[in-house]
């Protein structure tokens, strides 16, 4: 297969002389959204250095809209996975595709590098960033988000999950995020079942325009979830598994069922599912009746009373006397 | 007239013309779903040949038959059975008719052959010349020296 001639601009595309397509004569936008699809490290690493013209087309700022590094280790050799060699570098790496984007990024994701130094680096050259996930950042504080939280303004969604934030940070994200429409904040560092409501009255004081919220494995009781019911109007996407101190006392499953469209509360035991459905599908005269729990609720209507002997089976809370 | 012809609109036949010369007969709904064809005949209202000046007559019974059947198990399916040559002509055909939907599915296929590739592998699949000079190349490497490691050697 003969090539043409060596000395040409570095950007104008090079024919082969063959008869097969030619990809660079692809119109750069298609090009382009190939690219994209291939996430930052790989985009980084790989398919910028495959000629000049493709180099070309990863600077451009429309292909750093969306930074993905979620899941990175996969792109690099297993003796430096793990090592804070490899978090240097991937820090190194999510600074140069933010400058890459010149201000145009909307959505960044980030696992387990994020530190408070790379939030403030992001904060500070995306003002337009509508899309957070920094999953597993241990070393983002909440003295780092108490910093750039009110540069943040058009976040409409956070995920800050299994990380170390408090009710610091929510305060703050609260107050300066008024777009937010999805937040998922779990897997806190207090994993304790002692009682506390802190973090969700928060939630329900600052964040009145949630549509989906994600607390799994919060401290909150039942004072916390009506808050939160009543303080987010729009709230249709909950997620409550793991939330043991919640009891569901009075009317509140009712609520629940008519506010949430779509609830996960973690299936403790087959029991649960078959209330849920139950509920789901009774009338809802049953709410009138007036019992202290959901589990009452189902014994006291429910004519088969053999399959519940054993209802106390793996549930950890303290429902049933 | 233009009421009649919305009324029969589900049973109008069309007819394209590839740049080899090969005629499909389409359904109008299926000719739609092709926004630049759309936008030809919103023009040109009696027409009824469509000449597709760009499109070989055997990519574009792969764009009808796409459009006739998409849907996510089809369109999971469709693009393993195209070599890297039809891929890019696809490609073309679907930009130049404008069939989001096609094009989609086709970018992501492509950038799923060339997940975590090196660059050698990938100019070979796309036959493209790498035409940085040894010394740019060099200068690039020295620094971006964290980009180039722990990929495949295909």
């Amino acid at each position: 297969m003969a090539s043409s001639s060596s000395s040409t601009p570095a950007k104008k595309p090079k024919l082969k002389i063959t008869t097969n397509p030619n990809w660079l004569e692809l119109p750069r936008d298609i090009t382009s959204n190939i690219l994209q699809r291939l996430g930052t490290v790989e985009i980084l690493k790989n398919a910028r250095n495959v000629c000049p013209y493709w180099w070309n087309i990863c600077k451009d700022p429309s292909m750093w809209r969306n930074i993905d590094m979620g899941t990175v280790d996969l792109y690099f050799e297993p003796a430096i996975r793990g090592t804070p060699d490899l978090d240097d570098r991937l820090v190194k790496m999510c600074q140069y595709a933010v400058d890459l984007s010149s201000g145009h990024l909307e959505k960044i994701n980030i696992n387990s590098f994020g530190t408070d130094a790379l939030l403030k680096y992001i904060a500070d050259r995306a003002s337009n960033l509508q899309h957070i996930r920094l999953a597993s950042c241990c070393q983002i504080s909440d003295e780092g988000w108490c910093e750039v939280a009110k540069k943040f303004v058009l976040l409409k969604e956070i995920d800050i999950s299994q990380g170390f934030q408090s009710k610091k940070s929510l305060e703050v994200i609260g107050q300066s995020c008024p777009l937010l429409k999805s937040l998922t904040f779990n897997g806190t560092s207090d994993q304790s079942l002692i009682n506390c409501d802190d973090e969700a009255l928060i939630i329900a004081k600052t964040m009145s325009g949630l549509c989906h919220l994600d607390i799994h494995g919060n401290p909150l009781t039942d004072v916390g979830l009506i808050a939160i019911l009543d303080g987010c109007p729009l709230l249709k996407s909950l997620d409550i598994t793991r939330c043991f101190n919640l009891e569901f006392s009075g009317n509140l499953w009712r609520r629940l069922h008519n506010q949430i469209k779509n609830l996960e509360f973690g299936l403790l035991n087959k029991k649960d599912l078959e209330i849920w459905e139950y509920l789901s599908e009774s009338c809802f005269n049953i709410f009138d009746s007036n019992v202290n729990s959901y589990y009452e609720m189902v014994d006291s209507e429910d004519e088969d009373e053999d399959e519940h002997e054993d209802e106390d089976e793996g549930i950890d809370d303290d429902t049933n006397a | 007239m233009a009421e009649e012809k919305s009324q029969a609109s589900s049973s109008k036949m069309l007819t394209l013309k590839a740049s080899d010369g090969v005629l499909f007969e389409v359904e109008l709904n299926i000719a739609k779903e092709m926004k630049t064809v759309q936008a030809y005949i919103d023009d040109c209202e009696d027409i009824e040949t469509i000449p597709i000046p760009n499109v070989l007559g055997k990519h574009l019974a792969i764009v009808i038959e796409y459009i006739k059947k998409t849907n996510e198990e089809y369109d999971a399916e469709f693009e393993k059975q195209w070599n890297m040559d039809d891929l890019q002509l696809l490609l073309l055909a679907a930009n130049y008719l404008n069939i989001s939907g096609l094009q989609e599915c086709l970018c992501k296929a492509i950038a799923k052959r060339i997940e975590n590739k090196s660059p050698e592998y990938v100019r070979k699949v796309f036959n493209i010349e790498n035409d940085h000079s040894p010394e740019e190349e060099a200068k690039l490497r020295k620094e971006y020296k964290w980009a180039f490691e722990g990929v495949d050697k295909d």
